[in-house]
């Protein structure tokens, strides 16, 4: 029932918070949204914070690092957060069980209920990718109470982007109203 | 030992088993998932268990010893008092968080408020324990048909002058704005979270207070043993009993509980989402899960659901 905290925020501030493996392309998936193209990264230390203006809401991003040593933050961003955004290299095949238990963790352990969880399958523009088919016949998100969907993107090219996050809004604004 | 010795007894020994069940079950939730919520309700219902089991022990040894109280008996029917009592200060931390959610000053004023009445017996009582029996700080609630006496502190009349308005505005404030959030929910799972933890507050406080407030407060309560009896059964029988169960159940609602209360949206969770192909020239594709639409036929599941991808 813990999902019922975000009832009472009349949220002009929604909480966002992006994970996954360090090398997934979290921080460059973020720069794209606000940049609207492509810029070079490094490894994330620590949790970076950037606010995206929307016309009805206002989003504070938590971008995580992936590296291991800063996994232990993780919780407490999660613990609040309205939304979650879970970015999956599709091309680092030899991790995906590996980020998969974390995604599992994270539902299992850290978030509220009924919050919407966007998975992206980054770096679609690698042929050496995962396809979405094959990623879905290998989950199993039955039994977390959330409202998912699984996205193809590239900060790349760009592609995607748009549509997984006019979803990811929707939900969350759904949430708010 | 005669009938009413071995009612407290009994109505004590329920209380403290109720207690361990309901506080077990939300430790089991609170492993499960880690939320300051749940830690919140956790922790008022361990301080319960706590000041039940004191009590409990307290009447048992007291009943055990024949007729007098002894200095460690009311050491610790006293400490269960104080128990008791700092539960309103983490019901309303709960409450707080999850309703409530005053700014921080408010928060320091209730903090402080229930805190330093809390503090001040907390020294007494081991002042007492040295100084032996002081009257000022004790006084016996004889129970003339029965063996066992209750201790209750007196000096907590005073204490008790900034804890009731605290404590009654926190748990007035808790129930009103809930009543209203559940009007305003649409979410009929939620919806029905809410009245559970309206419902399981308001009950949970007014045993208590009920307690409290007619021992240390009206004579007549604290002399006659029907109606002694009878605020013990009550504030087992809501405190204990049906207010912990319905907190627990608003705030974890079990799966069984949503099966119960949902429509068929919650009997069976299958993939029924579509995969999209994007417009134009992109060419990723996309999965959403739509959980309400999907009926008994959609049950095949997801892979039957991935064909339709390239549409
Ligand atoms: N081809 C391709 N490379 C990408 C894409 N997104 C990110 N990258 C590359 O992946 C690498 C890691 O990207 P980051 O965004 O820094 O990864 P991160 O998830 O923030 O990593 P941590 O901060 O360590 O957790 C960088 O070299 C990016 O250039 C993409 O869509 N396509
Ligand atoms: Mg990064």
């Amino acid at each position: 029932m813990a999902f019922i905290l975000k009832l009472f925020k009349k949220i002009k501030q929604s909480n966002v918070t992006i994970a996954g493996l360090d090398n997934a392309g979290k921080t460059a998936f973020v720069n794209y949204l606000i940049k609207g193209t492509f810029v070079p990264t490094v490894p994330t230390a620590g949790i970076n914070r950037e606010t995206i203006n929307l016309p009805k809401l206002q989003l504070a991003v938590y971008d995580l690092g992936g590296q291991e040593k800063f996994r232990g933050l993780w919780t407490q961003v999660n613990e609040k957060a309205n939304g979650l955004i879970y970015v999956i290299d599709s091309t680092d095949k030899a991790r995906f069980d590996l980020t998969l238990q974390i995604l599992y963790e994270i539902l299992e352990t850290q978030v509220n209920e009924l919050i919407p969880v966007l998975i992206l399958l980054h770096k679609h523009d690698l042929p050496e990718r995962i396809e979405l088919e094959e990623f879905l016949a290998k989950t199993d998100f039955t039994r977390f109470n959330v409202k998912w969907s699984c996205f193809e993107t590239s900060a790349k090219t760009g592609e995607g982007i748009i549509k997984a996050m006019t979803w990811f809004i929707k939900e969350l604004e759904a949430q708010t109203q | 030992m005669n009938g009413f010795t071995i009612f407290f007894l009994v109505n004590s020994d329920i209380s403290v088993l109720a207690c361990i069940l309901f506080s077990s079950s939300l430790l089991a939730v609170l492993i499960r998932k880690r939320t300051m919520g749940t830690l919140l309700l956790w922790i008022t219902f361990l301080s319960t268990t706590f000041a039940e089991i004191l009590l409990g022990i307290s009447f048992h040894l007291e009943a055990l010893s024949a007729t007098t109280m002894t200095t460690v008996t009311e050491a610790l029917s006293y400490t269960s008092y104080i128990l008791f009592a700092s539960n309103i200060v983490f019901l309303y931390a709960f409450g707080n968080r999850l309703i409530l959610r005053d700014n921080s000053f408010i928060q320091l004023v209730y903090f402080v408020g229930f805190v330093f009445p809390l503090a001040l017996p907390v020294g007494l009582i081991f002042k007492n324990i040295l100084e032996f029996h002081d009257p000022n700080l004790y006084t016996k609630v004889s129970l003339t048909i029965s063996n066992l006496s209750i201790v209750m502190p007196v000096r907590s009349i005073a204490l008790l002058a900034i804890m009731g308005p605290l404590g009654i505005s926190a748990f007035l404030r808790i129930v009103i704005k809930a009543i209203r959030i559940q009007r305003g929910t649409k979410d009929k799972i939620a919806k029905e979270g809410f009245k559970y933890i309206w419902q399981g507050t308001f009950l949970w406080y007014m045993g208590y207070t009920l307690l409290f407030a007619t021992l240390w407060y009206i004579p007549v309560f604290s002399t006659n043993p029907v109606l002694i009896v009878i605020i013990f059964m009550v504030k087992l029988i809501f405190s204990d009993i049906i207010g912990f169960l319905l907190l627990y159940l608003g705030w974890v609602m079990p799966d069984w509980l949503k099966r119960r209360l949902g429509t068929k949206s919650w009997i069976a969770k299958v993939y029924t989402g579509e995969i999209k192909v994007s417009e134009k020239k992109e060419t990723t594709k996309s999965f959403v899960y739509k959980q309400e639409e999907h009926t008994q036929q959609q049950k095949t599941g997801f892979s039957a659901v991935v064909e339709v991808s390239d549409k």
